[in-house]
């Protein structure tokens, strides 16, 4: 089977600074891939430059077997990649159940076109449930939780029904508790959708856990990739987080 | 009972006694105020369209009304065409303008999109002057054909126009338009990751405003017989954004009660302009201060409600 996801030197300045580095790797489908490394090390920037949210200075994003690199981020999700943003970015002014009916409707499913009513809101009902957030939906997104906005952002990026998502620091100012519902969520979410994954975490313990490959970036470059297993016993990599001892 | 019908009761009132006020009152003076209350509701509705839900702010719907307007009286002047053809036809120019002014600049960011809308009216309006053998420059187009000279007519002629207008606006506003331009005014970033064209959504609702405004200023110009350059006034644009927020933005309905309110305060009620003009300022304030949302900003859960039902079919209360 080919690659789902191939990037290719992928490279980003910001005027002198380079922010990534001839970047190349790729991923399979049905994989989920950890991307970690310190802060400032261009894991946000890689997850823009992948989908579209900010363009490469140079290099090559191929989904698929076709060429994204410049493509709207709206392009991109219509062909069936999604994200979720480290910084939630609800629709705070709509209900919960809104949130979730605007990508049903806008994204790849496009839902009213063909489905109708019940179909939507099978689908909305669904998309809540799997995500596990159990306010009601016609809740106003403003008074959710911190916790809460965290899965709905998870359910705004899959209610487009990406087959490859990219999650950036989901587990961000999340408890220990609301931490594992979330990741049982994630791991409910890739089997049920038969989703790729690519996720940049902070919690290196969860990625390690979660992921069966992962990408170590330093500085803009790829500095390791490997297993779980293998990275943990990268003298790089652990130079790279702890300094030379 | 739940809200959505009580948000169809209060229309349904408001409209009937709309109908029956030239029975009740028919004053000639009343009736002129009311015709320009509808004709300016019609522009605080539109306007309430683009901005309530794309969260854009547009400081120069005058644009719309004034090419609404001269369209209308080039028309009815050079090719003679009656009041009832002008008046859609304006709507289409108006249209045919939006698209000009707004595809290049509603893809801005920030605040530079308002500014553009705060010179698109004077850029219009300057062309009145320089074209002057086509459009009359300061004595604009004068002579047209209006639909009646009777007092009675031109009012429910307005009120026409205004309730279609109205009609139309929630339709849309509660249907997936509406929910898209709303995820646009709420995080436009985040529109984005769902799929849609954000640009496309924010013209075509750009475009909507432009063509009922433009209907306005063609009901308008055969009105009074008559087009200036103020019709591209920077007054219009400001008092539909008072109406709008005395009334509650986002909400469509809100806005034709501001227009009610204000178009009678500063015209109806008959005392000196300085007074008059110092009473719409404390109003606006009161009303402001007291009412946050708006009169009526808790319609916005009830166009919610609507589209919620529409879209899914179930009924919905917000909390």
């Amino acid at each position: 089977m080919p690659p789902r996801v191939v990037v290719e030197k992928l490279t980003k300045k910001y005027g002198g600074l380079v922010a990534l580095d001839s970047l190349t790797f790729q991923v399979d489908q049905g994989e989920t891939v950890g991307v970690i490394g310190p802060n400032g090390a261009g894991k946000t920037t890689l997850f823009d430059l992948i989908t579209g949210f900010q363009r490469p200075t140079s290099g090559v994003v191929i989904f698929d077997g076709r060429e994204i690199t410049g493509k709207t981020p709206n392009q991109i999700v219509q062909r069936g990649m999604n994200r979720t943003f480290q910084i939630v970015r609800p629709f705070k002014d709509l209900t919960v159940l809104e949130n979730v009916l605007v990508g049903l409707i806008q994204g790849k499913g496009r839902l009213t076109r063909k489905g109708g009513s019940k179909e939507l809101r099978d689908q909305a009902m669904e998309l809540l449930q799997l995500v596990g957030l159990t306010r009601t939906p016609l809740s106003l997104t403003r008074n959710l939780s911190h916790g809460e906005l965290k899965k709905l952002e998870l359910a705004r990026a899959l209610s487009t029904f990406p087959d490859v998502l990219l999650v950036d620091e989901v587990f961000s100012g999340l408890s220990a508790q609301e931490t594992q519902e979330l990741s049982d969520a994630l791991v409910r979410v890739k089997t049920s959708r038969n989703l790729t994954l690519l996720m940049v975490e902070h919690k290196v313990s969860k990625v390690v856990q979660m992921a069966n490959r992962m990408l170590v970036l330093d500085h803009g470059k790829l500095l390791s990739q490997g297993t779980p297993q293998e990275i943990l016993s990268d003298q790089k990599v652990l130079e790279a987080y702890l300094g030379k001892g | 009972m739940p809200r959505f019908s009580r948000f169809l009761v209060l229309g349904i009132v408001l409209a009937v006694t709309l109908v029956l006020f030239p029975l009740i009152y028919s004053n000639d003076f009343a009736l002129t105020i009311m015709t320009f209350a509808n004709i300016f509701a019609v522009v605080a509705a539109s306007w309430d369209f683009f901005t309530g839900l794309t969260g854009r702010f547009n400081f120069g719907q005058a644009l719309f009304f004034g090419v609404g307007s001269y369209a209308a009286g080039f028309m009815n002047l050079n090719l003679k065409y009656g009041p009832m053809l002008t008046i859609p036809l304006a709507g289409a120019v108006a249209v045919f303008i939006g698209v000009a002014f707004g595809y290049p600049t509603l893809r801005l960011k920030g605040p530079y999109f308002a500014l553009a809308t705060l010179i698109f009216p004077l850029i219009a309006g300057d062309l009145t002057f320089s074209l002057s053998s086509v459009f009359g420059g300061e004595h604009g187009l004068y002579g047209l054909t209006s639909i009646s000279d009777s007092y009675v007519v031109q009012y429910y002629g307005s009120l026409l126009l205004m309730l279609a207008t109205v009609i139309v606006l929630i339709y849309l506003t509660s249907s997936r338009l509406g929910l898209a331009l709303e995820s646009i005014r709420d995080d436009e970033k985040a529109a984005t990751a769902t799929g849609m064209n954000v640009t496309n959504y924010k013209l075509m609702a750009y475009i909507i405003s432009a063509f009922f405004t433009g209907m306005a200023g063609a009901y308008q110009a055969q009105l009074f017989k008559f087009v200036g350059p103020d019709t591209f006034s920077s007054n219009i644009s400001f008092e539909v954004i008072a109406m709008t927020i005395v009334g509650g933005i986002a909400t469509i309905v809100g806005p034709v009660l501001g227009a009610y309110l204000l178009v009678v305060v500063l015209d109806g009620l008959g005392v000196s302009s300085d007074i008059s003009v110092l009473t719409y300022g404390l109003l606006l304030m009161a009303i402001v201060l007291v009412f946050p949302g708006g009169l009526l900003g808790r319609l916005k859960s009830n166009l919610r409600g609507m589209r919620i039902r529409r879209l899914l079919g179930v009924k919905h209360d917000a909390t």
